[in-house]
């Protein structure tokens, strides 16, 4: 009786998880913080309570293995893209641009793939000039973990590991309102 | 009531079944309400193993005769494959799995299995591969290719182009159909004219395969990620699904007939008016079918105007001019719908599966239809493990192929299970 219990909890609390998940990958929180012109201005959705990022293990292009727990510390920008999507494309150049405004040792952009095109992903990114890591997502598991259900689809990830917004769709992660937002989650 | 606000309700409800301590995904099997009593005999589960580093999800056709194929796009130590296997007798097991790509043929891995149409004889493939003229500067274009086999898969002669242009750029997200006049269909999303959206095309074959006719295009503005879908009546009429953008970023799934065996195209028309504002790519096809009587059955994702995901249903009288009611066919309030798939038989049984995803889960569902689709059983939770990419074909006969992928720790499985559909009821004609 107490397993059932604590299993009914245990249920209850993971679907009262996935209620607010699901919020957020609606992406339709609405936003109620100080960098909220930032977010705003972004068309980022916000995460609506404090909930720790999904942690995983990808191997990149070059067979490293990465784990998402080892980030910690470091404001993250995942993004979800495969070398069909042509608004994905679009945006990697100023992805680009986010990442070489700071640090890297405080953000790290990381770029998550379902498509398993090595050489095309590997001539596309040297052709554009990219230096963000990419990695394989070869079963779609984190991108399940993340609820990616459109590409592209990027998530921040805060210093302490908590989710922090998501933006579904092409972003100028390059503007000066990106630049800002980023700045104010190394705060 | 604002998109936000229905949001919000959505929310809520999934807020609310949790606090009344609601069973998510527990999806129980019902029989179908169009025959009282029918039951379905689903068929045993079975597993394929595969040793490989990435696999596709599979596509899977049921012959006539009951015979399974099955097709899907594998990778190990980097090197590519189009595989096929059919089982060894009547809804059986597989037999081993053969190569149909040639040696010098490199796939173009976009996580979706080739397309795939039988008969007891023939077997009939569309899959890309990474463009034979791919240069660093255009490393990502694919031409699109059609395998065939006349010794009922046991071999596969040389594949053949199907796109009839040679420019280096997407050739893609194809379908495929023989009709039973025996002309072969082919629908892709095409980037060949350069603008910012690829365009819908279609080609067809008359000789079985052994050529393909010359493209045309049905359309442009087309999701470049959704894959396109085909079918044919038993009077020869053509059906092609795909995505639309409108203006706005809208996307909806629209459906372009034929009436003269392909040759031209009736103008798109849109399905289910969702009004999905949507400036990404959602990497979802709908699926069609066509039962003996004429009648058009679509099935769709969208999240619509209030960005709810959801699995919507609907069907056609008129070749495609108008649709019926959209139904949404998705009933779990703690999971996520996704990627629809359909089997129409003749007698217009039909047969759904779809994905249910939360983060921790992956399920197949299955629905049916005994009578033309007015009514559906509730969806039933089809998978052991967590799973993905349902296919689903069903045969004259009403024996129903389905399959999926699953994960295992160090491979890759694939799922096969078939269902044998009771009979339509039967329909008692007034004097």
């Amino acid at each position: 009786m107490i397993r059932r219990r604590h299993n009914l909890r245990s249920a209850r609390l993971a679907a009262m998880a996935f209620a607010v998940w699901a919020l957020f990958c609606a992406g339709v929180v609405p936003v109620a913080t100080a960098d909220a012109d930032s977010f705003a201005a972004m068309k980022i959705s916000r995460s609506p309570a404090v909930m720790e990022a999904p942690v995983f293990r990808l191997k990149t292009l070059d067979g490293q293995e990465i784990d998402s727990s080892s980030l910690r510390g470091k404001v993250v920008v995942l993004n979800f893209w495969a070398t069909w999507c042509g608004p994905c494309k679009e945006e990697m150049p100023a992805l680009e641009r986010l990442r070489r405004s700071f640090d890297q040792n405080q953000v790290a952009l990381l770029a998550v793939t379902i498509d398993l095109q090595r050489a095309g992903i590997r001539a596309f990114m040297k052709q554009l000039d990219l230096t963000f890591p990419v990695l394989l997502d070869e079963d779609r598991d984190v991108s399940a973990m993340f609820l990616v259900r459109g590409l592209p689809t990027t998530v921040l990830i805060g210093r302490d590991g908590t989710l922090i917004g998501r933006a579904v769709g092409p972003r100028a992660w390059d503007s000066p309102q990106s630049v800002a937002l980023v700045k104010d989650l190394l705060k | 009531m604002t998109p936000y606000a229905r949001i919000v309700g959505f929310a809520l409800t999934v807020a609310g079944a949790v606090l009344a301590g609601a069973s998510f995904g527990s999806l129980e099997a019902e029989e179908p309400t169009g025959k009282p009593g029918a039951a379905i005999q689903l068929g045993p589960k079975q597993t394929v193993e595969f040793k490989v580093r990435a696999m596709t999800g599979p596509s899977v056709r049921v012959d006539v005769q009951g015979f399974l194929h099955a097709t899907w796009m594998e990778e190990d130590k980097d090197v590519r494959a189009v595989r096929y296997a059919k089982s060894v007798e009547p809804a059986g097991k597989l037999g081993e799995p053969i190569r149909v790509n040639g040696p010098g043929e490199a796939p173009y891995w976009r996580q979706e299995s080739p397309a795939l149409a039988v008969t007891n004889t023939e077997v009939f493939l569309a899959w890309a591969l990474t463009h034979p003229k791919a240069t660093p500067e255009k490393p990502l274009g694919t031409e699109l290719r059609l395998s065939r086999s006349t010794d009922g898969g046991r071999s596969f002669l040389p594949s053949i182009k199907i796109n009839d242009d040679d420019q280096v750029v997407l050739h893609s997200f194809d379908a495929l159909h023989l009709g039973l006049d025996g002309m072969l269909h082919v629908s892709w999303v095409d980037s060949r004219e350069g603008k910012k959206d690829p365009g819908t095309f279609h080609a067809r074959s008359t000789d079985r395969g052994q050529s393909i006719g010359g493209n045309m295009k049905l359309d442009e503005n087309t999701c470049v990620c959704c894959r396109t879908a085909l079918a044919t009546a038993p009077d020869g009429t053509v059906y092609v699904a795909w995505r639309k953008i409108f203006p706005g970023e809208i996307r909806e799934t629209v459906l372009a007939r034929s009436e003269d065996g392909g040759k031209t195209f009736a103008e798109s028309v849109i399905v289910g008016n969702d009004r999905w504002v949507y400036a990404s790519c959602p990497h979802r096809p709908a699926s069609i079918g066509v039962d003996a009587q004429g009648r058009v059955y679509v099935v769709w994702y969208t999240e619509g105007a209030d960005e709810t995901p959801a699995v919507y249903f609907t069907t056609s009288d008129d070749r495609g001019r108008t649709f019926s009611a959209k139904r949404m066919m998705n009933v779990s309030k703690g999971t996520f719908p996704d990627h629809p798939q359909m089997a129409v038989d003749p007698d217009g049984r039909v047969v759904l599966l779809w994905e249910e995803l939360s983060p921790v889960r992956q399920e197949i569902v299955m629905s049916v239809s005994l009578d033309r689709g007015q009514t559906f059983s509730r969806p039933q939770k089809m998978n052991d493990k967590k799973s993905q990419s349902p296919t689903v074909s069903v045969n004259s006969k009403g024996l129903a192929a389905m399959a999926w992928k699953e994960h295992a720790m160090s491979g890759h499985r694939l799922v096969l299970q078939t269902a044998q559909l009771p009979a339509p009821p039967q329909v008692t004609l007034l004097p």
